[in-house]
């Protein structure tokens, strides 16, 4: 009969669970000292992967409001939220009913299209120990039907349990590369005073890319003029490089656009080249990843 | 607490990893020391899903830079990881058993950057696989993926977000936004049409176009409408595409387009060449 060895920790007395692999809804429990034990042994991958299968659901209807606490059975591991009728549901912690919310996990899914369910952080509402952990710490939402989240339960030492969860902010490398045209969009906004003036000279705008890019429009806003004078979105400093826009005039305040014949990618960086530093205004590049 | 002395990899500091276990509560079994006894259970519902809660939690602040192959003690269920600037992670390294089962990797604090590269780490049993094989960063606080194990490899259990997977967006909300750009080259003198998609993923707003042309023709236009032959109706204005350079929208009102949709832009004459962009968000 195969055993796993489960620790506790260096503090804690070692549990030994055995099971019989009858199939996976039977999972069988002995102790290590059982009067004619079997020997203790390790469970191979199959035998681990049969004993973790578990497809407990708590499914809860929630018409809309702020629920503090939100008791949730032991050991399921999945929690469906139905706003009914329709509304915002906010949720601002957890309470898993038996063993407590030590190790506790679960999918957190929205049920149906409408409404929404907002989990609202270290909120004050529920007992420190059943709180919710957000990335950027920030309420995050599950808005669309079925959409669905993973939430652990995280235990410090000497601090409360709070439930995480398992997503993160969109950074700008986050973004799946164009495909087929359809491209995520990312903006770069600078604004850059004026130099000395009489002199070309560059302005950072992004550098290094976080990856390969493709310009699709820049946008120049003029506080700062200088008669004859012109800007260039350049892949690299000095006038080399690549040009990544047309040259726009910087002569007169106000808006001035991208002219360009075609869209320009590039690897390297993104450069302003302005013949005048005397120039002043921001600069808007809309790109996206390739 | 306990605390682990571990080495970051060859060429970094040793770094002290707090190694917190909290109990797990009462997990069906027994103790090794139990009084012997003959019962073997059933372990169902509640009990079942208790076998597999389990709360050690392992901590470690890393320096900035590539950190490979880093320790984490045996079954944690939770790595919380403060980096000191840009840190990247090729690999870990699961102690005791081996490299098995998962874990929530999480960003603390609101410093730095903690990214994992994929299939870069120097112990191959060791390696991060992320989508499309990207830097997968965690830079907010808080930020949290979890990681499973497939074969030999840590798979990063996200994807990376698709044009057209943000939430839709009514007026006066914020939104996400995305771009469909087709190129276009000349092919004759009449007209006809250029396919900008036949399947629009997700309905969209039509917020914004720009015709960028290479090549006109004197006394040519060009219109993005929703069906080819100049039929459908149009979703932007008429670009001027007499001369080169980039033309832009000039509509009076926002148009909306059902998911599925097509796009297609009308042009009076087949010899123009330039390339088309159409500025979307997810309509509500």
């Amino acid at each position: 009969m195969p055993t796993v060895t489960l620790r506790r920790g260096p503090s804690g007395p070692p549990v030994i669970l055995s099971d019989t692999l009858v199939d996976p809804g039977e999972v069988l429990g002995r102790a290590l000292t059982f009067v004619d034990p079997a020997p203790a042994s390790e469970l191979d991958g199959a035998q681990v992967g049969a004993v973790t299968r578990y497809a407990g659901n708590f499914g809860i209807i929630l018409a809309p409001g702020t629920y503090h606490n939100l008791a949730i059975p032991d050991g399921v591991q999945g929690v469906d939220i139905d706003p009914n009728p329709n509304g915002d549901v906010f949720v601002t912690g957890f309470e898993v009913a038996g063993r407590g919310n030590a190790g506790a996990f679960f999918t957190l899914g929205k049920f149906n299209a409408g409404g929404r369910v907002i989990l609202l952080p270290n909120d004050g509402g529920s007992l420190e120990g059943n709180r919710i952990v957000t990335p950027g710490g920030i309420p995050y939402e599950l808005t669309n039907a079925s959409d669905t989240t993973y939430v652990q339960a995280v235990t410090r030492d000497g601090q409360p349990t709070v439930f995480q969860v398992a997503d993160r902010l969109v950074p700008p490398t986050g973004v799946t590369p164009e495909l087929n045209g359809f491209a995520a969009l990312i903006d770069v906004t600078v604004p850059f005073v004026a130099g000395g003036g009489g002199a070309a000279d560059d302005v950072t705008v992004l550098n290094p890319l976080p990856f390969n890019s493709r310009v699709l429009d820049v946008t120049l806003l003029i506080s700062t003029a200088v008669v004859g004078s012109t800007a260039t979105l350049r892949s690299a400093v000095g006038g080399g490089g690549g040009a990544l826009s047309s040259a726009l005039s910087t002569a007169a305040t106000g808006t001035v656009r991208n002219n360009d014949t075609t869209t320009r990618t590039t690897s390297a960086g993104f450069f302003l080249r302005r013949s005048d530093s005397g120039v002043a205004g921001t600069i808007t590049v809309t790109f996206c990843r390739i | 607490m306990t605390a682990i002395e571990i080495r970051q990899g060859p060429s970094g500091p040793p770094t002290t990893l707090s190694d917190t276990l909290s109990p797990p509560g009462t997990v069906l079994g027994a103790a090794i020391d139990a009084v012997g006894r003959s019962f073997a259970v059933p372990l169902e519902g509640d009990a079942l899903g208790a076998i597999q809660r389990f709360a050690q939690y392992a901590a470690i602040d890393l320096p900035a830079g590539t950190q490979d192959n880093v320790p984490i003690p045996d079954g944690a269920a939770v790595f919380d990881v403060t980096p000191t600037g840009a840190v990247i992670l090729p690999g870990v390294a699961m102690t005791a058993r081996g490299n098995t089962g998962g874990f929530l990797l999480r960003k603390s604090g609101v410093t730095g950057t903690l990214s994992i590269s994929s299939n870069t780490s120097s112990v191959p049993n060791n390696r991060f696989f992320t989508a499309s094989a990207s830097l997968y960063s965690l830079e907010s606080e808080s930020d949290a993926v979890r990681i499973f194990r497939f074969n030999t490899r840590w798979q990063a259990a996200r994807r990376l977000l698709v044009a057209a997977g943000q939430s839709p967006s009514a007026d006066g909300s914020p939104a996400l936004t995305f771009s469909i750009r087709t190129t276009f080259t000349t092919t004759g003198a009449g007209a006809d049409d250029i396919t900008i998609t036949l399947a629009i993923p997700v309905g969209a707003v039509i917020y914004d176009a720009i015709c960028q042309i290479s090549i006109a023709v004197g006394g040519s236009t060009a219109v993005v409408r929703s069906a080819a032959g100049g039929g459908g109706v149009a979703l932007t204005s008429t670009f001027d595409t007499a001369t080169t350079g980039t033309r832009r929208n000039n509509a009076t009102s926002l148009s909306t387009v059902a998911m599925s949709s097509s796009l297609f832009l009308r042009r009076s004459s087949g010899n123009i060449a330039g390339t088309i962009i159409v500025f979307c968000k997810p309509a509500p």
